[in-house]
């Protein structure tokens, strides 16, 4: 049964390279196809780092005519998704700092953020638990870092890899496992009390 | 896959586990409830795995709307379309009718306007102001100020055109030819040099632009401050697109191949010192690791040398330097390490299989 999970990752990546190297040859069909099955995700991974919904979508289209303009010169890559994600990421926050230089002068900064809540903050907060178990893992939550968030999203939300998620966030194998790990450790931490105490039953 | 040994960590992280605890999987696929019931000992870390997959669900946010997605597929599609297949898009007769008029428009447009600069703004200020040129025709460099308090150099066989309206609300000015700017800081309104296709935008700055005509580029180079220079592609109140856009610090240049129709970032000739202070700074490196040697190099020019740390990790360096520039430092530096560097997108990366 595992098998037939990383017959479909194979699968996924073997077409998406297929679909790169038509591209590559300037296949507009082999575009067409990259283009409509990426640009959601593209676009909903970027509307994280920057709230401007039009700035980002002005982003997400550079992108893709840069591509499209730049096929002949394109680099093989491992998976065609990371690639996207990882070039989106760097263009954004490289593109806000640069935007925020012109507001502020000389100040420029790398620090960026990633918007993402769980769907288990909103159920706490319109509860308004006051279980103090609940308080807890909320605090807990609250505590992650826009990092472990943005590997959290990257790793179950889209469903990328390790190695994928290394490239995307320019960080290395190591470091990505230690991200998730420790998110997956806090929320961990309290969470299975709260189940037990609460009646709070998710099934 | 053996499950057996998973603990609720693995679990969690098992995209097939994790189908299931969303409920995503086909009503026939009962593998899981199969195995809970084979593994009846580990129904407290599946339950407890199921949970935590369910707490880790992130919040959809649904921002773009199924209109705005399918208007932004269609602009890219639209805008990367091959230019001899225009017509393939255009449905129906009329439309085609339509678009071969403005077509022919286009042409005559095309032909008229291509004698002159090809540059819009440039027209737009010789014909609001004429007089506002200054052309350098002698043999040495002149200097003189602009109202905003802005230095120019301007190199012989040059000029420098700007409108009526420069320094109350924009700094903008044409350049033909070579000149170094140091540029009055002003946030509120940036500076901007025309030169062809190549627009540089600066706030407060110093740095020298060559834009000959005969030149088959145009360089700029940064020697203090922060420049974006960017493309200028057709009329000049189209959208910039952001990615044909660089943004230098001190040290890089920008040169624009104006046939290849291509903006590359790389280094100046020859990098100065970041502080204002001698240029022949004595360096004395005695046993010094690599990476500390690296270090001050980047201190000194500002420019990033990227390299393995893990491969260099042996390496030391004993060396002194008085009056070389940066490249023979680095010549030097790898001879000793035997390694090779290469300048790549304005930086500095070392190559080598590092030191016993």
């Amino acid at each position: 049964m595992g098998l037939k999970t990383e017959d479909k990752i194979i699968t996924k990546f073997t077409e998406d390279s297929m679909l790169w190297q038509a591209l590559k040859r300037s296949e507009r069909a082999a575009y067409e196809i990259l283009l409509k099955k990426y640009y959601t995700i593209v676009l909903n991974y970027g509307v994280r780092f920057y709230r401007d919904k039009e700035f980002v979508k002005d982003c997400v289209q550079d992108l893709f005519i840069e591509i499209w303009n730049r096929r002949e010169y394109l680099a093989d890559v491992v998976s065609v998704k990371s690639y996207l994600l990882q070039s989106i990421r760097k263009n954004i926050i490289r593109e806000s700092s640069r935007l925020k230089w012109f507001r502020e002068a000389d100040k420029i900064s790398d620090d960026h953020d990633f918007d993402v809540e769980f769907d288990i903050e909103t159920y706490l907060i319109s509860r308004e638990v006051e279980n103090e178990l609940l308080q807890k893992l909320r605090f807990e939550l609250d505590k992650l870092t826009k990092r472990q968030r943005e590997a959290i999203f990257l790793r179950f939300n889209q469903d990328l890899s390790y190695e994928e998620i290394a490239i995307i966030m320019d960080i290395n194998y190591r470091s990505v496992v230690n991200l998730i790990h420790e998110a997956i450790k806090a929320i961990r931490k309290n969470w299975f009390a709260v189940l037990l105490s609460s009646f709070l039953f998710i099934y | 896959m053996n499950y057996t040994n998973y603990n609720v960590e693995e679990f969690i992280q098992d995209a097939y586990f994790r189908q299931w605890a969303f409920d995503e999987l086909s009503s026939d696929d009962t593998f899981w409830e199969t195995w809970i019931q084979l593994n009846p000992e580990k129904i407290k870390v599946i339950e407890e795995a199921k949970s935590l997959v369910i707490a880790l669900k992130i919040k959809q946010v649904d921002v773009f709307s199924a209109y705005e997605i399918n208007e932004g597929i269609q602009d890219i599609l639209n805008t990367t379309l091959p230019k001899n297949t225009h017509s393939s898009f255009l449905r129906t007769n009329w439309l085609r009718l339509a678009a071969s008029v403005a077509l022919v428009f286009g042409i005559g447009w095309w032909f008229m306007e291509k004698d002159k600069s090809n540059n819009a703004y440039f027209d737009q200020i010789t014909a609001t102001d004429p007089k506002a040129i200054h052309t350098n025709n002698g043999r040495k460099p002149i200097t003189f100020e602009l109202v905003d308090g802005s230095k120019i150099t301007l190199e012989p066989q040059s000029e420098l055109r700007y409108g009526n309206e420069f320094g109350d609300k924009k700094r903008e000015v044409f350049l033909i030819g070579e000149a170094f700017f140091e540029v009055k800081k002003d946030s509120q309104r940036p500076f901007l040099i025309y030169t062809g296709k190549l627009v540089t935008k600066v706030i407060g700055t110093s740095f020298r632009i060559k834009a000959y005509e005969q030149d088959n580029n145009i360089s700029v180079s940064v020697r203090t401050g922060k420049v974006t220079v960017y493309r200028q592609d057709g009329k000049l109140e189209n959208k910039q697109s952001l990615s044909t856009e660089i943004v230098l610090i001190p040290n890089q240049k920008a040169v624009f191949e104006k046939e290849e129709n291509l903006l590359i970032k790389t280094l100046v000739d020859s990098p100065l010192s970041l502080n204002d202070s001698p240029k022949n700074t004595i360096l004395a490196f005695e046993e010094t690791k690599i990476s500390e040697v690296f270090n001050r190099l980047e201190g000194i020019y500002g420019i990033k040398i990227g390299f393995d740390k893990e491969v260099f990790s042996k390496c030391s360096v004993t060396a002194h330097f008085n009056n070389e520039n940066l490249y023979q430092k680095l010549d030097i530096i790898c001879e000793i390490v035997r390694a090779k560097y290469e300048v790549i997108d304005g930086e500095i990366m070392i190559f080598g299989n590092g030191c016993q």
